[in-house]
């Protein structure tokens, strides 16, 4: 933007006359567009390899829902980009021409609007919202029903300042770490003894409060084994820091002896 | 007739309220027993108010209605706006809405300086992992203040300074509506401040500001502080809000038709300030309910009564998102009022701008459950929710060509205040966009509650807002205080502040993305290089508030003398004197065009008002 | 600036009595909408947690609301209240003096009555706070309203007291005017609350 010094470009008198102006200069704006194109191109790649320079910039994509969760999260920077650089290409655009260096009494064209972009801006706004809103409304429509497949439910309890869970269709084994198996549909049932929780692996990318007196549902559907942790993502007190399980998600047949283990240990205690 | 130098005053304000608050909790305790300690506290607390109010002077005015009392005569209106002059009048209650201007901006950034140390505080904690700093009750109740103090300090930061000293001038008024409500509203916001200070030596609240129940039913007494205040607080804001509309309604001079309105009176007192006014009170009944739940035993937010943490979400977000637009809308307001004056154009796209910040008011009150998406509340409303939050950015959008707008093939002039509007550009398109992400509700399943929610207000309101604030504070400081700001030091203000703000929340950002959770005293080693380099960051912007101070009193005290329109801008307020004269214009000025006339062809050398005898 | 300024600074503010008027009406306005919306969210609360408590938990044993006779007797008294307080306005709109103070005290001590009904109501239900949604959000509904009534009781009182010392006329009577705004406002929410009772 060097060759666009100050006053490169600057309007004649203003003073001379409305006419004047208003008169159209066409290089501007075909300058400030191929510029706005190069910063959108720029733009998109750097933030479609901002993972690479970011090392663990999304936690690991562990579940269906966080594969469509991260997709988004890149969709979503890749469609404001555009957006982001037609006001700062053009703002920047415009310092860099007509900014001058003290006042000197003169004035600009005396534009106070332009009806048909205005009405294209919010026109072209409204679609834009449009498509997030249909775009989200068919990814929610997606999340909100229970993955294909035999359903294990698990019960999430919530306390100061600890998570519980409860297997129902294993005999009420209950447990302060979770495991769970792989490419199974998961229903977690959410509770809290206390005080507002919310439940949260962010490897899954799932997360619904823990409200007392009431059961709160969200499904996962974990796609790929290793060791999380689940969190407390609502401010519940003095350790609110510190409310946090390790969660495993572990093959058919690792889940399966675990829970078995579980299963004896539980009823030696008289559970 | 004069009355004595130290009535009316804090001097007689602060025993009385402290006396009455002594009064009131004692005998609350005596009547209630040992279980009413936590009524007691909430009773001293709104007794400390009736008392510093009283010990003010403001309830001289309603004993001389109920008594029946003769009106008071011009000379007493005239003492009351003057309080004997020099600088002990910005201590009583004195109904200049210059002065009461002067004592919104002080105590604003009084606020903010308790607050921006609150935040040192927690990035201090955040460092590095270990939570070394402090035992966690006192950093919940740090990271509560923060939240308070900060909200409450941006609501009032623009509206009440800028709105008071400026919106009637611009409008060609010679006070606000109604000048003892005005006094009143800054006295009553000023009970709220020791109130709040009170909450860490009561066990502070564990809560953060958004002080969810039913956690906030079994905090400490510090609970019951945080109520009060909020309880006064509102208060003030109606009170505030409904002077500066009615003053925006009526008090207009001859000529300033509604499409002559600047636009700063659109966005601080016509369209904010009606939000304000009518979204609080949702605020104020929740705290109500909290405090019952705490005093009476009742179980508005407890299951085991029957009560719902759900109810309070409902009416807790129900002023709170609002609220983001009471404090936003007038720093785009700001915006929109120097572009004009530093792109030497008229501001582009008026009516557009003003029906877009109408629309911003009218959809404000319909997204409040976006807040709500993983409470599991009425997860049916999550779609319609979600449309009303993405419609809401169509209007915001539009601020955004008005600015581009009004730049194009202007004639730029880069002073300080044009600085801070152009770091608003920059600020708020990052903090708006990341918004895409949370009205997304499968994506918000994520990033809610985490330190990318944190990381994106702040950029919509430190970033974009506080921008605003500092903006209006170059601007308009010269017809203030009469002082110019150093320019220099301004520069080094605007550049460590820009660039520091946007490290320390960007790796706040990216912390957030890894899956650290907001408002929490330590963390796991995975986000240690982030949290370092956003606290690193925040410390470099708390030294540039430090620069920001030096510069302000420096300037105050010495700076070189500001002439009446150092802008040359063409709204009323620099058609006046500097200092501004009590009546602030000699007769009343009739306006003839709109404020915006850059570059017509014919402009008035003096600018947008002709003097024509009244 | 001096005092003789300061009396074209109170001339100029207002611009005439009509805009003084239309100033305090619109001010006057603004904060009962505040407050309107305060009540609201006190309506809100009480319908969702009628909403959320079913089968017995609304009204737990031993807890019996009040009879629907007493809230329409509640709304009744006030509103015959508000009528006479606007029967008194239109009156001395007129100028009739006497008229102001008849319906002005008419109006006062029907409040007075609806207050004392309304505090013997409350130490007499037979349930207190922590009794479940149904008695909390009807205490904290009525214990509201009894705060209306003494801000009611206290204008009114206001406006009977300068009736008496003749500070009302036509054309300047706008002090009554203003408090009938409340007036009308806390007999609508009594009604409101009458009404509540049925759902």
């Amino acid at each position: 933007m060097a060759d666009l010094g100050p006053g490169a470009a600057a309007p004649g008198n203003p003073r001379g006359g409305a006419g004047r102006g208003v008169r159209p200069e066409p290089r501007h704006i075909r300058r400030v567009l191929v510029i706005w194109a190069i910063a959108t191109v720029l733009g998109i790649a750097l933030v479609l390899n901002l993972h690479r320079l970011l090392p663990g910039l999304l936690p690991p994509m562990a579940s269906s829902e966080a594969q469509g969760v991260d997709f988004t999260l890149g969709f979503f920077t890749v469609l404001a980009v555009p957006v982001a650089m037609l006001v700062w290409v053009f703002a920047a655009y415009s310092i860099a021409t007509w900014r001058v260096r003290r006042f000197e009494g003169l004035d600009g064209p005396p534009i106070s609007g332009s009806p048909v972009l205005q009405t294209t801006w919010i026109l072209s706004s409204a679609l834009l919202c449009l498509f997030l809103v249909v775009y989200g409304l068919a990814l929610l429509t997606n999340v909100s029903a229970a993955p294909p497949g035999r359903l294990l439910t698990v019960d999430v309890t919530g306390q100061q300042w600890q998570w519980n869970f409860k297997y129902p269709s294993r005999g009420g084994v209950t447990t302060t770490t979770l495991a769970l198996p792989v490419n199974r549909p998961i229903l977690f049932r959410v509770t809290s003894l206390d005080v507002d929780h919310s439940f949260w692996i962010p490897a899954l990318a799932i997360k619904i409060d823990a409200i007392p007196g009431e059961v709160t549902t969200v499904y996962a559907m974990p796609t790929r084994e290793g060791t999380y942790t689940a969190r407390c993502a609502e401010l519940c007190g003095l350790y609110h820091s510190y409310m946090q399980s390790r969660v495993r998600v572990l093959s058919a047949g690792g889940f399966s002896s675990w829970i078995g283990a579980q299963e004896r240990v539980w009823g030696r205690g008289g559970g | 007739m004069a009355s004595r130098w130290w009535s009316q005053s804090v001097l007689t304000g602060v025993p009385m309220g402290v006396v009455t608050a002594l009064v009131a909790a004692l005998l609350t305790r005596a009547i209630g027993g040992p279980s009413a300690s936590d009524a007691a506290i909430c009773i001293g607390f709104v007794g400390w108010a009736f008392g510093f109010l009283g010990g003010m002077g403001a309830f001289r005015y309603p004993r001389t209605l109920l008594l029946a009392r003769p009106d008071p005569t011009a000379e007493e209106e005239h003492q009351l706006a003057v309080q004997g002059g020099g600088p002990w009048r910005y201590f009583r209650f004195t109904t200049d809405h210059k002065v009461v201007g002067i004592q919104y901006l002080v105590l604003g950034l009084v606020l903010f300086a308790v607050g921006g140390l609150a935040a040192m505080l927690i990035r201090l904690e955040l460092l590095r992992p270990g939570a070394a700093a402090f035992p966690p009750a006192t950093y919940n109740t740090i990271v509560g203040l923060h939240g308070i103090i900060m909200i409450a300090g941006t609501i009032i930061m623009i509206t009440g300074p800028f709105g008071n000293f400026v919106v009637p001038i611009m409008i060609g008024a010679r006070d606000m509506a109604f000048p003892r409500l005005n006094a009143l509203s800054f006295w009553l916001l000023f009970t709220a401040v020791p109130v709040l200070l009170c909450a860490p030596f009561l066990g502070g609240f564990p809560t953060g500001w958004t002080s969810y129940a039913p956690l906030a039913d079994q905090a400490p007494p510090g609970m019951d502080a945080f109520l009060v205040t909020i309880l006064l607080f509102g208060g003030s804001v109606a009170v505030a809000g409904a002077n500066i509309v009615t003053t925006a309604i009526t008090m207009r001079a001859p000529g300033m038709t509604w499409t002559r309105l600047p636009i700063f009176v659109w966005g601080a007192a016509m369209t904010a300030s009606t939000l304000g006014l009518m979204v609080f009170p949702a605020f104020m009944a929740a705290m109500v309910l909290l405090g019952l739940d705490r005093t009476l035993g009742t179980s508005f937010y407890v299951a085991s009564g029957g009560g719902s943490a759900w109810l309070y979400d409902n009416l807790f977000w129900l002023m709170g998102h609002p609220e983001v637009y009471v404090i936003a809308i007038p720093a785009f307001a700001v915006i929109m009022e120097l572009l004009p004056v530093f792109s030497r154009k008229p501001l582009f796209g008026y009516r557009t701008a003003v029906a877009s910040t109408t629309a911003i008011v009218g959809l404000s009150v319909l997204v409040w459950a976006h807040h709500m998406f993983v409470t599991g509340w009425a997860p049916q409303l999550n779609g319609p929710f979600m449309l009303t939050t993405e419609m809401i950015s169509i209007p915001t959008g539009v601020v955004f060509l008005v600015a581009v707008g009004t730049l194009w093939r202007g004639r730029i002039w880069l002073t300080v205040p044009m600085l801070f509007v152009l770091s608003f550009l920059w600020n708020f398109v990052i903090g708006g966009m990341t918004g895409l992400y949370l009205a997304d509700v499968p994506t918000d399943y994520q990033l809610h509650g985490s330190l990318f929610v944190t990381a994106h207000f702040h950029y919509t309101l430190m970033g974009g807002a506080l921008m605003g604030f500092f903006a209006a504070f170059y601007y308009w400081f010269p017809k203030m205080t009469g002082r110019m700001l150093n320019e220099t030091l301004g520069r080094i203000h605007f550049w460590v502040t820009q660039v520091a703000f946007n490290v320390t929340f960007l790796a706040m950002f990216y912390v957030g993305l890894q899956g650290m959770p907001r408002r929490v005293a330590d963390y796991s080693a995975q986000f240690a290089a982030g949290n370092f380099v956003a606290s690193i960051g925040a410390f470099v912007l708390g030294a540039a508030m430090l620069v920001f101070a030096y510069n302000i009193v420096s300037s105050w005290l010495r700076g070189q003398r500001a002439p009446s329109n150092p802008w040359h801008a063409k709204t009323l307020e620099w058609q006046v004197p500097t200092p501004v004269p009590l009546e602030n214009f000699e007769e009343t000025p009739v306006i003839t065009s709109w404020p915006y006339d850059y570059g017509a062809p014919e402009p008035t050398p003096e600018g947008a008002a002709e003097r024509a005898p009244a | 600036m001096d005092a003789a300024a300061t009396a074209g600074r109170l001339a100029a503010a207002g611009e005439g009595v009509e805009a003084q008027h239309r100033k305090l009406r619109i001010g006057t306005l603004l904060l009962i909408a505040s407050d309107v919306v305060f009540v609201a969210c006190l309506f809100f609360t009480y319908l969702y947690l009628r909403a959320l408590n079913v089968e017995g938990r609304w009204l737990p044993a031993g807890v019996q609301p009040p009879s629907i006779a007493s809230g329409l007797l509640l709304a009744g008294l006030l509103v015959a209240s508000a009528a006479s307080y606007r029967w008194a306005d239109l009156g001395i709109r007129q100028g009739d003096q006497r008229r102001l103070q008849t319906g002005l005290g008419v109006a006062l001590g029907l409040v007075v009555v609806e207050l004392l009904y309304a505090l013997w109501q409350l130490t007499h239900l037979g349930f207190g706070p922590g009794s479940g949604t149904f008695a909390d959000s009807f205490i904290v509904l009525t214990g509201y309203h009894v705060v209306h009534l003494l801000l009611v009781i206290l204008l009114g009182g206001m406006v009977l007291n300068r009736a008496r010392h003749g500070r009302y006329g036509p054309g300047r009577a706008i002090g009554v005017e203003l408090v009938g705004y409340v007036w009308y406002w806390v007999a609508l929410m009594a009604v409101a609350m009458a009404l509540l009772a049925l759902v």
